[in-house]
């Protein structure tokens, strides 16, 4: 019994204990950038999750293989395959998809989670544990896309998946699918965040970016 | 061709930002930002090895993997390269230029995440590798150099700007859930409107448009 | 060789070589599956802009190929049973990206519809030169005469560079009309 909680627990880990976008703040480039439509979000979203449970699974496999010296060049070799082999298939089945989410697509190599996920869990954890990880991981960071492109999208363009929700004569917020929106929504929803972490007495500390960028940021603080 | 590359350089720079107005390099823009210093170092670092990596990504995509048909190996390999070159540079400048290295070093093994490098290699082939046909490969080459240079100039542009918001921004009181981060991504919000403007600036500069 | 040495030096590198060497198998195998079908997929998209710019063809099935033009920056040219024509240039905008022009002709040479794809260009600003509004001036002009920006017709304003493209690719095909006409 204690065995099936932990694996529903590394499951929902990544869903809200460990949300990857808004509690360790990672991979924060693409969740800016691909949120101005919910179609673009969750089609981010399952590409994200493929990769990152495919890497996750083999890195996992390799983990007794690949020697200490070259393991960052190794993962990201996993990783960039796969993204490539999503590239080549969103483009042959869904060109439009593949259009619109553009060169944030071949940049999930350089996405902070999955290279993070690979060196702090799978790189120690048994095969079904890191798909698991890999999995729960992938559905924070849809949700958390998903719920960042509603609000743009409602505010922004009136609609809700292509779907007219607001009446025609509301004015939309245009600034809310652009740049300026983007930035604004993700500090909203964080302390929307932090906000509910006061009320349920959970909060945690955030730091920005990824693991080296961590032991960067821990420096300048003592200085 | 000295106007359109002077057209390219600023287009980078200030119409297509590449942290407020594309959002690559999120995470440097925002971890590093908080001091002048560290941010100068770091888009230093970040403007040496974009030029770099595009002086080596751009003739490989052009005369190895395009006439190989290898084009789908473009992710992989750049990576791969921006990798081994973040290395190279490292031990090369450790060995031969010590005050460099002191200035840029800590700096350079978070490049090889920094999705702005990767981005622009990618992105100079979509934009330049066409014009390896109509214009010669040293035309193309050069204005591929110039938009990497161009980009990385636009990055330190963001974060030294952006370090001087986050001094004030400190100082001040927000309410207690946009302390740290929230209220730091609400003044980036505040701050990226202004590159939206300089479409009319660098079109009336250079009498040429985008 | 001496176990140290296979251990720190040998080992990471033949690691790594495999692994890339096995990952780049996967992708050409990945790709031989993709890739007709992305190419079909692109032909598909270029037969039915031929089709929207040409009124009297309902379908690409009817459509004949023809070959052997000479005119620069032409990549493709469809003719119908009526003598109707449609032509396909693209020239280089600004960032170098493409602009793609699709122009249909009718048997008296007057212009009949244009497609363009400006997607390479800035969004919100080159783009532009892809709207339908934009376009509206160019249906129904002769289509054996050249033609230039400001004389009759106008540039996209503020999009400088890519209403250059559009009229040296549109100049592309009016060209090859002529020469196969």
């Amino acid at each position: 019994m204690a065995q099936e909680n932990s694996k529903v627990s590394i499951l929902t880990n990544g869903i809200i204990k460990e949300n990857p976008v808004l509690r360790l703040v990672l991979g924060t480039c693409s969740i800016l950038a691909v949120t101005t439509a919910v179609s673009n979000a969750l089609g981010m979203g399952v590409a994200f999750t493929f990769v990152l449970v495919c890497s996750n699974i083999i890195i996992s496999l390799l983990r007794n293989v690949i020697p200490a010296k070259v393991h960052l060049p190794c993962y990201i070799v996993v990783i960039a395959g796969f993204v490539t082999i999503v590239q080549m298939v969103m483009q042959a089945y869904f060109q439009s998809l593949y259009t619109a989410l553009g060169v944030f697509l071949p940049l999930i190599v350089v996405n902070c989670i999955i290279l993070g996920r690979a060196e702090m869990f799978a790189c120690k954890n048994s095969v079904v544990d890191s798909a698991l990880d890999g999995v729960g991981m992938g559905i924070g960071y849809t949700l958390t896309a998903t719920l960042m492109a509603t609000l743009r999208e409602v505010l922004g363009s009136g609609s809700w998946l292509g779907f007219q929700v607001l009446p025609e004569s509301l004015p939309k917020v245009g600034i809310m699918t652009q740049a300026p929106g983007a930035f604004f929504c993700f500090g909203l929803l964080m302390a929307g965040c932090v906000w509910l972490e006061g009320k349920l007495d959970a909060r945690v500390e955030r730091k920005i970016g990824c693991q080296p960028l961590k032991d960067l940021q821990e420096g300048e603080d003592k200085e | 061709m000295i106007v359109k590359l002077a057209a390219i350089f600023f287009s980078m720079i200030l119409v297509n930002n590449y942290v407020l107005v594309k959002f690559y390099g999120i995470c440097p823009f925002l971890g590093v930002s908080k001091k002048l210093d560290s941010s100068l170092g770091m888009s230093g670092a970040v403007i040496f090895v974009m030029f770099m990596a595009t002086a080596v990504t751009f003739p490989l995509q052009i005369f190895v993997l395009d006439p190989a048909d290898l084009g789908y190996l473009q992710t992989i390999v750049f990576i791969l390269v921006i990798a081994v070159l973040v290395q190279f540079i490292e031990i090369f400048l450790k060995k031969y230029m010590v005050s460099l290295y002191n200035a840029l070093g800590v700096y350079l093994p978070l490049i090889t995440t920094n999705c702005c490098v990767l981005a622009v290699t990618i992105l100079v082939v979509d934009d330049y590798g066409a014009d390896v046909a109509t214009l010669g490969f040293a035309a193309a080459y050069i204005e591929s150099l110039v938009c990497a240079v161009g980009s990385g100039v636009g990055f330190m542009l963001a974060m030294c700007l952006f370090s001087g918001v986050r001094t004030r921004v400190e100082a001040c009181d927000p309410p207690e859930p946009f302390k740290g981060l929230p209220i730091t991504l609400v003044s980036a919000a505040i701050t990226s409107p202004y590159f939206m403007g300089f479409g009319g600036i660098v079109e009336n500069i250079f009498n040429v448009t985008l | 060789m001496n176990k140290a040495a296979w251990e720190s030096t040998a080992k990471p590198i033949l690691v790594l070589s495999v692994i890339s060497l096995v990952v780049s198998l996967l992708l050409a195998l990945v790709n031989s599956f993709t890739a007709p079908v992305i190419e079909a997929n692109q032909k598909a998209t270029t037969l039915a802009a031929y089709v929207e710019v040409m009124p009297t063809v309902s379908s690409a099935a009817d459509l004949e190929e023809v070959t052997g033009y000479t005119t620069p920056g032409v990549t493709g040219v469809v003719k119908y049973t009526d003598g109707s024509m449609a032509i396909q240039a693209g020239e280089s905008g600004f960032d170098g990206g493409i602009v793609t022009v699709i122009l249909g002709f009718d048997a008296n040479g007057t212009v009949t519809g244009i497609w363009v794809d400006a997607s390479t260009q800035t969004q919100g600003i080159g783009s532009n030169v892809a709207s339908a509004d934009f376009l509206a001036q160019f249906n129904g002009m002769d289509g054996t005469q050249n033609i230039a920006a400001g004389s009759g017709y106008d540039s996209y304003s503020g999009a400088t560079y890519s209403s250059d493209a559009l009229f040296a690719a549109i100049n592309d095909c009016i060209n090859c009309y002529n020469e196969l006409a």
